[in-house]
Formats: C-alpha cells, structure tokens, sequence
C-alpha cells in the first residue's frame, strides 16, 4: 500500500476523500443484506458462507447420530436394536450424509466465506449463483432426511451399487430419493466448483498475481477444476439409473447388453477423487494455520502447489482400486495399484513441508495446533492403510471388512474433520470477532482423539478378523464382540468430545471476549478486514506488490478501511468489485456485482419442484416447474448489462476501467468456458460408457440392431455447424459498426432445431427403448445431442432478448460471446456424438473373443 | 506492460494431463485388445497386444519427458517476470514428476498377465 496519499483530503482522481465511518456507511447501505425476511434474499459471501458452515455441522450431526445408531447395533452379537431393513438405510444415509451434505458444502462454505477476503475481494464472482446453490444443497438435503424420518430413505449402500439399487431389487422410491437429491445437490456443487475457478483467476487484489497468492487459494483452485471434472460422471451416472428405474431403459442390466460395472466405474471416477476433493481444501487450510503458529512462512510454496497438482491428477487414476475384486484382468490392476501407490508420494510432500515449516520456524501451540497434531497422527495412519489397501493382494483380502471402514475414516476423519475442528478455532475469532476465555476446547480434543481412535484403530482388527461391512449382526461364535463394545463405547467417548466443541463454540459466539483484529498474529489478507467482516469485507481493494502471506493485516486493514486503496467510495448504490487480468493481475475491468435478490431462492424452489415432480413420478407434470426454473433464470438476467456504452469509471488511485459488460473475456465469459469443461467430462462419459458396453459388456450383439438413418444424423451435424456459424455471423455484424444481430441469431436458431427435429425423429424410430443398451445408448446419445441444442436455443433467446432490449452494441458483445462459446461446443459435441452412434451401429460386438 | 496470454496456466497441467491421455489410452486398448483377442496374436516372443501396450508406455514416456524438456527450454529461453518465471518453473517440475509417475503407472505392462 502506498503512503503517498495518506493524510489528503482528496483521492488521487480528485474525488473527496470519505472518512473511514462516512466510507463503511456507504458501502453497508449497498452491500448489507435487508433485515426481517429480506434476509432470504442474501447474496453476500460472509452471509452465505456462514449459512453453508451452519448447515454443513447440523447434517454432521444428523449423520454423527445415526452413526451413534450403527454403534448401537454392532456393539454386541446378534443385537436385535434394530432390523436389516432400517440399518440399511441408517447406514447409507451415514456415508451419504457425511460426503454430500457435511464434507463438501463444509468445504464450499469455508470457501465462499474465506476466499474474497483472502484474495483482497469484496465477493465471489458470482453472488447469486452462491444462493442459488445455497439453497438447492439445502433443498435437497432436506428431500435426503424427510425421507430417512419418513422410512423411505437410501438403503444400498453411499454408493448405490447397481443391480442391488435397480428396480427389481429395490423396488420403492429409496433409491430414487439418492439418486434424484444428490444429484440436486451436485447442482450446489457444481456451481460452486465454477464460482471458486473464476473467483480465483479472476477476482482479486490488483497485483496479486498467482504466484503471490496465498496457498490456499491455490488449493482451492485445483480442488474446485477436480470438482468440475470429477461430479459429472456420478451426475451421468445418476441420470442414466433414474432413467433405467423410470422407464425400464436398460443401461446396467446385464441381461439386456448393460453392465453393473459400468455404474462401478462412472461411480468411483467420481468417487476417489472425491476424497482428494475433501482432503485438499483442509490440506489449504492447514498450510495457512502452520506458517501461523511456527511464525514461519511455508516452507516449498512452489513444491507443494506441485504436489497439490500431481495428487489432483493421479487422483482421477485410482479408482479401480475400489474394484480391485470384480475380475478385471490383472494387467489393468497393476495400473491402478501403481497409481495409487505413487498418490502418496505428493501427499507426503505436503506433510514434509508442513513439518518443516514447523522445525524451520519457532512454534506455539495453542488450541488450532493441537488439533492439527490430531490431524498428523491420524491421517498418516490413514495414509498408511491406503498404501496397504492399495496392494492387490491385500486389498482382495481386507475388501468389504471394517478394515476398510478402518482405512476410510481414519483418511477422512483425518484429513478433514481434525483439520476443520483446528480450522474453526483458527478463524472464528475473524467470524465472531471474539476469543474464547474457556478451556473446553482442549478436554473436547482429547474426548474426540482417544474416542476416535478407540473406535476405528479396532475396526482394523475387526477387519482383519474377517467382518464384513454392512451386515446388520454378527453371531457370537465370530467372538468379535469384546472388539466391537469397544468401538461402540469409544463412538460414544468422541460423541460426548463433538458435543463439548458445540458447547465450546456456543460459548465464544455468545459469551467470548472481543478482540482486535488478527489475534494469531496471522499475516494473510482475511485478517485485514474487521472482525466481524462487513458485508463488504473491505473499504478499499489493496494494491498487492508482495506474496499475500507476507502482510501485516493490521497496518492495512487500517488503510484500506480508511478508503486508501482501490473503489474506496461508492457509485449509484452499485456494489462494485475489481476483475484482473489472470497472470499479469492488473485491473482490466469493474464489476458490477448483483443486489440482493429472491430469485436464487425461487429459482431453487422451482427446481427443487421439479425434482420432486420426478421423484413421485409426475413426469409430466415436472415440465411445468421446469419451464418456471428457465423463466426465473432469464429474469436474472433483467437488472444487468447496461443499454448504452459507457466510458471507463474511476477505480481510484488515479486509474480507471471499463464495466465488465464492456471487456472481451469478463467472469461470465470464463465461467460458460468452465462449464463446458464440465459438461466436456459429462458427455465423454456417455461416450465412454456407450463404447465400455460394447466392448466389454455381456449379451452383445443385440438380437437386432437399432438403426439410425444416417441422413438424420447428417442433420443432425448440419444443424450444429449451421447453429455456430450463423452465431458468429450475428457477432460479427454487431462488431461491424453496430450492425443488426437478428439475421444470424434467427439463422442459429434454425439450426438448433434441425439438430433438434432430427434427433427426436432418430429417436422415435429407435422403436422400443427398453429391448437392450444398444438401443438405450443410441437413445441418451441423441437425447444428449437434442439437449445440448435445446440449451443453445435457449442463450439464443436470450440474445434476441438482450438485442430488444437494447443491450447489446459493438462495445456490448459479452451476451452473444458467451452464446458463441456454447454453440461452437455443440456443433463439436453432436460431431462426436454421431460418430460414437454411427459406431453402436456396426456389428463389432460380434467379433469379440471374450 | 506485455501481456502474458492466459493460456500460460495451460502449461501447469502439461505434464500430467500426458500422463492421464496416456492412461485413458492405454488403459482403453488393454480392455479392447482383450475383447477382441489381439493376446492370442503371437508377435515374436510376445502377444500383440502386450506389443501395442509396451510400445504406448514407452511412447508415453517419451512424450511426457520431451514435454518436460520443452518446458524447461521456454522457461530458460528468456528472462521471464516474475508471475511468468514461478508458473513455469511449477510446470516443469510438474512434467517432470509426470515421467516417473508415467513409468511406474504403466509397468505392468512388462510383467502382468493381460486378460486374465
């Protein structure tokens, strides 16, 4: 921060300079969220953030008590607490309780809250995408626990294996409740994952450049990418067996051409990454707490962002170590073992420099460091198991045991919950802006470290005794009672440490002692804003010339709420945040954050409407809270843009730049990118599972092979080409001197409906879809094709409406830009959709040997 | 100022995104290979399918080694800023640790049975 226009009563464009409570008066009556029931429409990261944090712990402690409940029943032989039926379920919505709502949204929230005050921000790129996934996580975990109260919860298992959690084995709606509300949290997830990308490369202090960014952020950027790829093989995954339960089209039922395999591996490509995606972002968290309290700066900046990539990358090869057990031949096996082995060579590079930041620096404990000591002991162990479990032969051995279950909890209890306890004594002081005068965070840490251990290092045991998972009893002659009373009596040993942390926090929100800011004597940027944050997180935005954990918070923060740095002053009620240039970080553009607003929250209802209509099979009907999601998304769009140019706007300390809607790749840009890098994964996974099913699955050849006219699919790619074209044309007419964009607009819809008209024509002559996968797999193919054509009519709707609204004009082009990206990824997208069709077509399966 | 094009982040994610094209590849041909019988194919003293596979890992290695060098050259092929300098100097090492990683991932290719 520069000291030269320290004392002036002017800024440095001439403007009268605010005093720091005229500055924080002004900025709050733009950015605080209205009291009463406007409090439904926040937008607000600090806000949301908070709200994903609460939420997270309440499905936590739903998911810690029916673990309570799974202790109950496996502390003594042939226990009759409760039957098969019910512990099915209970310890399905465990896992699934514990991953999708408590560990991800945890993170998420962490995320939201932390990351535009750790990147010198006022927001998240994206406030309302936020709420929006805010309230469909929220949603949809309320449909997951509605129904564990109502007995019709999940019952086969966190991760669905089919043909148990197919129709003919699970015939109620158990199975469709996981399927449908966890991919409506996924929404939640996805969203997330795109918000933080952006965030990150886009939205930050002037001159933090990546390279000064604090390590943190730099996780949470390669965990947010792993996100983006990793979720849509479970989304395509979950869409395909809904589909399969609904309507009895075959893509896993190995009796009509699918494979129960194929859910295996669309599955576990989601789900180890997945434990990477929990790990990583507690991993960031703890890389800011040690430099903390070993009053030394990370030791291996570079070398672990590097490790943090190759364990985001080896992560997405271990997944069939998860299926190490269902006879695939041992060549493939060796690939996995051996990825899964080298994973925790990098993760091991972590641990190395956080101990050597430890031993380079002159530590103190206090309560964070004492739980982050938790976290070394355990996690290593878990580590450890992993490695063993990774070997073939001793996973073929300790499969489906509490060996596993051992493993899986000390690597996620580890790895996330202890670094999240250390974590939410870290920053609840910057939350609260209070400290804690109470020492039961120290007894809540020994109840929950001894009782941890006491339950899962048993398990290990118990496991290698031979119990199985997921078996409701066990007869007395197993003699693994005395092993087992003793998990259960340490489950409850850690419950009572849980509740005494609940206790603990209470007591600091509540009654803990205010503080200055900064008590850790931190030097990361979040520290820079008061404690409690104001909506606004900062007065003004910092110039950054230094790695951004190298700062003294409190010389800053006094600065920055005194308006010396960038946007301290407020313009038409706007809330205005800086958007850079990603490598060189200099400000390119101002963006123009969105206000409070319900519409996230209908939105959301809207769609969780629509998830229900599917859920209690009123397909038709679920067209009409479809439609009203789209409707509400367009009137999103209604308060932005601006419908005449504008010149460059004051940014303060003498520079000046364009409103986002003025500059050639804003946020929005970048995020429609991100999202068809999603979507990219989401459709090559079809393919994939298309090309897997007749390769490799049973009962191929089909008796007749369903046929496509190739003249339809030519349409089908004419229509794409057409689309893209024509949209660049309508570009490129706005660029030429403002001209009319109609003509091509009206051409690229045209386009979108031929590929549109000609898939649903292929589709009906498919003839019955439930006959085998051949068919099926020809039928999502060009259902696929039609959908992504459909979302291309739609944006250009859009477009047609930003042109009559007058929105749009050579300097305005963002609206048709974004438009473009997608319609260039669909003429792509149905290229390869129809080769892969054209390939299901040929009898290759014939030839096959095996 | 010049300003460096984004696409410089691409460069973060060389070395490994080799390594998973590599394993997308060979992992894929192993299971087609089998479906279709190319290990009942004799080509010399081995089958040709362990022949496609031993000659993909060892073009994978290849490919991923000269990726690194190549990154390596542009990183000391000029002074670079500093923002510039620190991302390719991860990048590097990133393909670099991408090499080993690549070797040991697909060694099986070597010794294990393939289809059974």
């Amino acid at each position: 921060m520069s000291a030269e226009t320290e004392g002036k009563a002017f800024t440095a464009s001439g403007t009268p300079r605010l005093s720091p409570i005229e500055l924080h008066k002004q900025l709050s009556r733009a950015w605080d969220t209205p009291p009463g029931l406007g409090r439904l429409s926040a937008v607000n990261h600090t806000v949301l953030g908070k709200r994903f944090i609460v939420a997270a712990f309440v499905f936590f402690t739903i998911g810690g008590a029916l673990a309570m409940l799974i202790r109950a029943q496996l502390a003594t032989s042939n226990s009759a607490f409760v039957g098969p039926d019910i512990y099915n379920q209970i310890f399905t919505m465990h896992g699934a309780i514990m991953m999708f709502l408590f560990a991800i949204p945890m993170f998420e929230g962490f995320a939201i809250y932390l990351l535009p005050k750790m990147l010198g921000a006022r927001d998240m790129a994206f406030p309302r995408m936020t709420a929006y996934g805010f309230w469909c996580y929220v949603f949809g975990g309320a449909i997951l626990v509605i129904a564990l109260l109502t007995g019709v919860a999940p019952d086969s298992g966190w991760f669905m294996y089919t043909p148990l959690s197919s129709k003919p084995y699970s015939p109620g709606i158990n199975s469709d409740v996981w399927l449908l509300g966890i991919t409506f949290v996924e929404i939640s997830a996805i969203s997330a994952a795109i918000e933080i990308i952006v965030s990150v490369l886009k939205v930050r202090a002037p001159g933090m450049t990546l390279s000064r960014m604090p390590i943190m952020a730099w996780y949470l950027l390669i965990v947010a990418f792993m996100m983006l790829f990793g979720f849509p093989p479970l989304i395509l995954a979950s869409i395909l067996l809904e589909l399969e339960r609904a309507f009895d089209i075959p893509f896993f039922d190995p009796t009509r051409g699918g494979d129960a395999l194929l859910w295996q591996h669309l599955f576990w490509l989601f789900g180890h990454p997945e434990v990477y995606i929990i790990f990583l972002p507690a991993a960031g968290a703890i890389s800011m707490m040690i430099p903390t309290f070993a009053r030394h700066e990370l030791v291996g900046y570079r070398t672990v962002i590097i490790a943090v990539i190759a364990v985001a990358f080896l992560s997405f090869g271990l997944w069939v170590h998860h299926m190490f057990t269902v006879g695939i031949p041992h060549l493939a096996l060796t690939f996995f073992s051996a990825a899964s082995g080298l994973v925790a060579i990098p993760t091991a590079v972590q641990i190395f420099a956080w101990i050597a930041t430890i031993a380079s620096g002159r530590p103190r404990l206090d309560v964070p460091m004492l739980y982050l000591g938790g976290f070394f002991v355990i996690f290593i162990i878990g580590g450890l198991t992993g490695v063993m479990v990774a070997m073939v032969p001793f996973n073929m051995q300790a499969h489906d045991t509490h060996f596993v279950v051992a493993h899986l909890h000390y690597v996620l209890v580890g790895g996330f919950v202890f670094p999240m306890l250390a974590a939410a004594y870290y920053w609840l002081p910057h939350i609260t802006g209070r400290i804690t005068d109470h020492k039961l965070s120290k007894p809540a840490f020994w109840l929950i470290f001894s009782g941890f251990n006491l339950t899962f290092f048993l398990m290990h045991l118990t496991g290698l005794l031979g119990m199985p998972r997921r078996v409701s009893t066990y007869p007395m002659e197993a003699k693994w009672d005395w092993l087992n009373l003793l998990s259960s009596f340490g489950g409850f040993i850690m419950t009572i440490g849980f509740a005494l942390f609940v206790i603990d926090i209470f007591l600091q929100v509540r009654f803990g002692t205010r503080f200055r800011r900064n008590p850790w004597s931190a030097r990361t940027l979040e520290w820079a804003t008061p404690t409690p944050p104001p909506s606004y997180a900062f007065g003004s935005l910092p110039e950054i010339d230094d790695r951004a954990d190298r700062i003294e918070p409190g010389q800053m923060g006094r600065l920055l709420a005194r308006g010396d740095g960038y946007l301290g002053f407020t313009r038409n009620n706007w809330m205005e945040t800086l958007g850079l240039d990603m490598v060189s970080a200099r400000p390119t553009e101002m963006i123009v954050l969105p206000s409070p607003s319900f519409l996230p929250l209908w939105t959301a209802l809207a769609t969780g409407s629509f998830v229900l209509s599917l859920l209690f099979k009123f397909y038709w009907f679920s067209l009409v809270p479809l439609t009203a999601t789209i409707v509400l998304w367009y009137f999103w769009t209604f308060s932005t843009g601006s419908r005449e140019d504008c010149a460059p706007f004051d940014i303060g300390r003498g520079q000046s730049a364009p409103p986002h809607w003025q500059v050639e790749r804003p946020p929005s840009w970048w995020a429609m990118l991100f999202a068809i890098g999603g979507d990219t994964v989401l459709l090559s996974s079809l393919l994939f599972g298309a090309l897997f099913l007749l390769v490799v699955a049973p009962d191929w050849p089909p008796p007749t092979l369903a046929r496509v006219s190739w003249l339809l699919l030519a349409g089908m790619v004419v229509g794409g080409i057409i689309a893209a074209g024509a949209a660049r044309f309508a570009l490129n007419r706005l660029l030429d001197r403002n001209g009319s964009p109609l003509a091509g607009l009206l051409g690229a819809t045209a386009g979108h409906v031929l590929t549109i008209v000609c898939s649903v024509i292929g589709i009906s002559e498919l003839g019955d879809l439930r006959v085998h996968a051949q068919t099926a797999m020809l039928f999502a193919i060009l259902a696929a094709s039609a959908l992504h054509a459909g979302i291309g009519v739609l944006l250009l709707i859009y477009g047609l409406q930003r042109h009559w609204a007058g929105k749009l004009s050579a300097l305005r082009t963002m609206d048709l830009r974004i438009g473009n990206l997608w319609h260039d990824f669909t003429a792509v997208a149905i290229v390869a959709c129809v080769i892969v069709a054209l390939v299901l077509q040929v009898d290759l399966s014939s030839a096959r040997v095996r | 100022m010049t300003r460096t094009h984004p696409s410089l982040l691409l460069t973060l994610a060389a070395g490994f995104t080799a390594w998973a094209g590599g394993f997308v590849l060979i992992y894929g041909l192993q299971g087609l290979g089998c479906s279709y019988g190319w290990d009942m194919i004799a080509l010399g003293p081995i089958s040709l399918l362990r022949a496609v596979l031993i000659a993909l890992t060892l073009v994978g290695t290849l490919i991923t080694y000269l990726l690194a060098r190549g990154l390596a050259a542009l990183h000391r092929s000029r002074e670079w800023p500093e923002t510039e300098n620190i991302l390719l100097s991860i990048a590097t090492y990133a393909a670099y640790f991408a090499v080993p990683a690549t070797i040991v991932t697909f060694s099986g290719v070597f010794i294990a049975s393939a289809c059974n």
